[in-house]
C-alpha cells in the first residue's frame, strides 16, 4: 500500500514536471514569434485589439492541438493556426458587412470602417526619396497593408519568417505554385510602391 | 533590379520590419505578454482536463468495436460432425447394427403372446 502511494506520488510529480517543462518550452517559443505574429495580424486586420485577440486565440489553439508535436514542427504549425484565424476573421467581417448593407438598404453609411479606406495614400505622402526612419517604416507598412491578403502573407512568411516554399504552402493551405505566384506579385507591387525607397 | 540589388532591398525591408517589432511600445508588449500567459493557462488546463478521459474513451471505443464485431459476425458454416472414434460410440453402433435386436423388435407381438402363454401355463 505504501509502495503504491509512493509510486502514485512519483508519477504525479513526473507529470507536474513534464507540464511545467512543456509550459516553459511553449512560453519560449511564443516569446520568439509573438511580436512578428502580432505584426502580421495587424497588417491583416488593421486593428491592434483585433490583432491581439487573434494572436491570443492562435496561441490557445496551438497549445490545445499541437502542444505535443515535436518542437521542430512548431513554427509552421503555429503560422498555420494564425493564418486560419486571420482568414476566419475576414470571413466574419465579410458576413457582418453584408448584413449591415442588407439592413441599411444598400447604403453603407459605415464606409469609414472599410479597411482599404484606412490604407495610407502613398502618392500624397510626399516624395518617397525624403523618407527616412519612421517615414520609411510607414511607407513599408502602407505598402504591405495595400497588398492583397494572400500576397502579403506569402511575402511575410517567405521573406520575413524565412519559411521555404513547401512550408509556406502548407501554412497557407495552397499549392507551391500559388505561393510562388503570390510572392512574385507581392514583390512586384512592393518594388513599384517603394521604388524610391531602395 | 538584378539579383544582388533585390537581395539588398529585401534585407533592408526585413531589417525595417525587425526594427519595428523590436521597438514595440511597452503597453503593447505588456498586453502581448498577458495574452500569451492567458493562452498558456487556458490551453494547458484544457489539455490536462482532456488527458484523464483518454483511457476511458479508449476503453469505450474498444468495447464498442467488440460489441459491433460480435453482433454483426456472420455465422460460421456448419461443419460435418467429426467421426466418432471413442469405444462407447463404436459399441452403440454395434448394437444398432446387430440383426438379433432388430429381429426382436420385429417379433414383439410374438414375444408378448409367449409371455402370456407362460403365465397361463
Amino acid at each position: 500500500m505504501i509502495v503504491m502511494e509512493h509510486t502514485d506520488a512519483r508519477t504525479m510529480t513526473e507529470h507536474a514536471n513534464a507540464a511545467t517543462c512543456l509550459r516553459e518550452r511553449l512560453d519560449g517559443f511564443f516569446r520568439g514569434v509573438e511580436r512578428r505574429a502580432l505584426r502580421m495580424a495587424q497588417f491583416a486586420v488593421n486593428d491592434m485589439d483585433d490583432a491581439l485577440e487573434l494572436v491570443q486565440d492562435s496561441m490557445l489553439g496551438f497549445v490545445k492541438r499541437y502542444g505535443d508535436k515535436p518542437e521542430a514542427d512548431w513554427a509552421p504549425l503555429y503560422w498555420r493556426v494564425l493564418d486560419s484565424r486571420i482568414q476566419d476573421h475576414h470571413r466574419r467581417q465579410s458576413v457582418r458587412r453584408r448584413w449591415r448593407v442588407f439592413f441599411k438598404g444598400g447604403n453603407d453609411q459605415d464606409a469609414d470602417h472599410d479597411p482599404m479606406a484606412q490604407v495610407a495614400d502613398l502618392v500624397s505622402a510626399g516624395p518617397l526619396d525624403q523618407l527616412h526612419g519612421r517615414q520609411a517604416a510607414h511607407a513599408i507598412d502602407a505598402a504591405l497593408k495595400a497588398l492583397p491578403d494572400r500576397q502579403r502573407q506569402a511575402f511575410l512568411l517567405r521573406v520575413w519568417e524565412g519559411l521555404d516554399v513547401a512550408a509556406t504552402a502548407a501554412v497557407m493551405g495552397c499549392s507551391e505554385g500559388s505561393v510562388k505566384t503570390h510572392l512574385f506579385r507581392a514583390m512586384d507591387a512592393l518594388k513599384r510602391r517603394l521604388e524610391d525607397h531602395r | 533590379m538584378n539579383a544582388p540589388e533585390e537581395t539588398r532591398w529585401l534585407d533592408r525591408l526585413r531589417a525595417q520590419l525587425d526594427e519595428e517589432v523590436r521597438d514595440l511600445d511597452a503597453a503593447t508588449a505588456s498586453r502581448l505578454n498577458r495574452a500569451r500567459q492567458a493562452a498558456l493557462d487556458a490551453g494547458l488546463a484544457q489539455r490536462k482536463a482532456r488527458l484523464p478521459l483518454l483511457p476511458y474513451a479508449l476503453a469505450a471505443s474498444i468495447a464498442a468495436v467488440l460489441a459491433l464485431a460480435v453482433t454483426t459476425r456472420t455465422p460460421e458454416p456448419t461443419q460435418a460432425l467429426p467421426v466418432a472414434t471413442t469405444p462407447s460410440t463404436v459399441d452403440d453402433l454395434d448394437l444398432l447394427a446387430s440383426s438379433e435386436e432388430l429381429e426382436m423388435i420385429e417379433n414383439l407381438e410374438f414375444y408378448a403372446w409367449l409371455e402370456l402363454q407362460s403365465l397361463d401355463g
